[in-house]
């Protein structure tokens, strides 16, 4: 069954896979730019903004604020969210597939 | 050692542009109340400056959601006013930019467009309804008087500019976003 059919942003794809596991926006951030070696810099704006979007598809939620800050919150992946993540990676597969037969030097 | 700036600007870009050039030239901006900037003295070009308008005013429980996501990402929110939040980072923690994709660009301009677009608006409404309203009755008025309505319209009509610049920063983004992210 195709969940959505159109493919992620790769600002969606880092926030999505930072948060496998429980995260801070700022963790987020640094994740993104660990994992990339520095490529993909997502911008303050951009990450808080899709994490609300986010939120309304329910592809992520809020696990818990700390007790001593109600303001920080703690995102993590929803079950939904996991499966789209496995079929945006199962689209990736499909295309460098298809690449290297076209161009076989991959 | 402290300096007031007094600026007026439309183009928020170019009011970050300008702030920026302050603190390259070791001049840091502190606060801002109506048309003065506040700036400190420090060393040159310790940080870089953003300006962002808000969905809401910084008191809103959102906002304050965003300027703590903020404060935990090492950016320091320094001063607001109205919906806008103007927030530095040091320079050392190399380049600084608040939307990095397209989508949340676009989404952007088009919110700070949107707000331009009401109050150029209003000011040219105010005008013209004031005016024709009043026709008649302005004419025991001094000149002065009668040309304070031309005042709305002219202040209406100086946001055009930028509407159009907005406008096609949008186009632009959008045809981009037709090849890729």
């Amino acid at each position: 069954m195709v969940l959505d059919k159109n493919p992620l942003t790769e600002a969606v794809f880092f926030i999505l896979l930072s948060l496998v596991k429980p995260c801070h926006g700022y963790g987020i951030m640094q994740f993104s730019s660990e994992m990339s070696h520095g490529r993909v810099s997502l911008g303050a704006g951009t990450v808080y903004g899709a994490l609300n979007t986010l939120m309304d598809k329910d592809w992520i939620s809020v696990e818990a604020s700390s007790e001593a800050d109600k303001r920080k919150k703690l995102y993590v992946i929803t079950p939904l969210g996991l499966a789209i993540l496995k079929q945006e990676i199962e689209r990736l597969k499909e295309l460098i597939t298809v690449s290297q037969i076209v161009l076989e030097e991959i | 050692m402290e300096l007031i700036k007094w600026k007026a600007y439309l183009d928020y870009e170019k009011e970050e542009k300008w702030i920026n050039e302050m603190s390259q030239k070791g001049w840091h901006f502190k606060k801002y109340t109506f048309f003065r900037y506040h700036f400190e003295k420090g060393e040159a070009n310790k940080y870089i400056y953003r300006l962002q308008m808000l969905n809401n005013r910084p008191n809103h429980i959102q906002s304050q959601e965003y300027i703590q996501f903020l404060e935990d990402s090492g950016i320091e929110v320094v001063s607001s006013f109205s919906s806008w939040i103007f927030m530095r980072q040091p320079s050392e923690k190399g380049p600084f930019e608040v939307f990095t994709d397209l989508t949340s660009k676009i989404k952007n301009y088009k919110s700070v467009r949107l707000l331009i677009g009401i109050i150029c608006l209003a000011n040219i409404c105010i005008g013209i309804s004031n005016s024709a309203l009043l026709g008649s009755r302005l004419s025991h008025l001094g000149q002065a008087e009668q040309n304070m309505f031309s005042i709305n319209i002219g202040l209406g009509l100086l946001f055009v500019p930028y509407i159009y610049r907005l406008t096609k920063k949008i186009n632009f983004l959008q045809k981009e976003q037709a090849l890729h992210e």
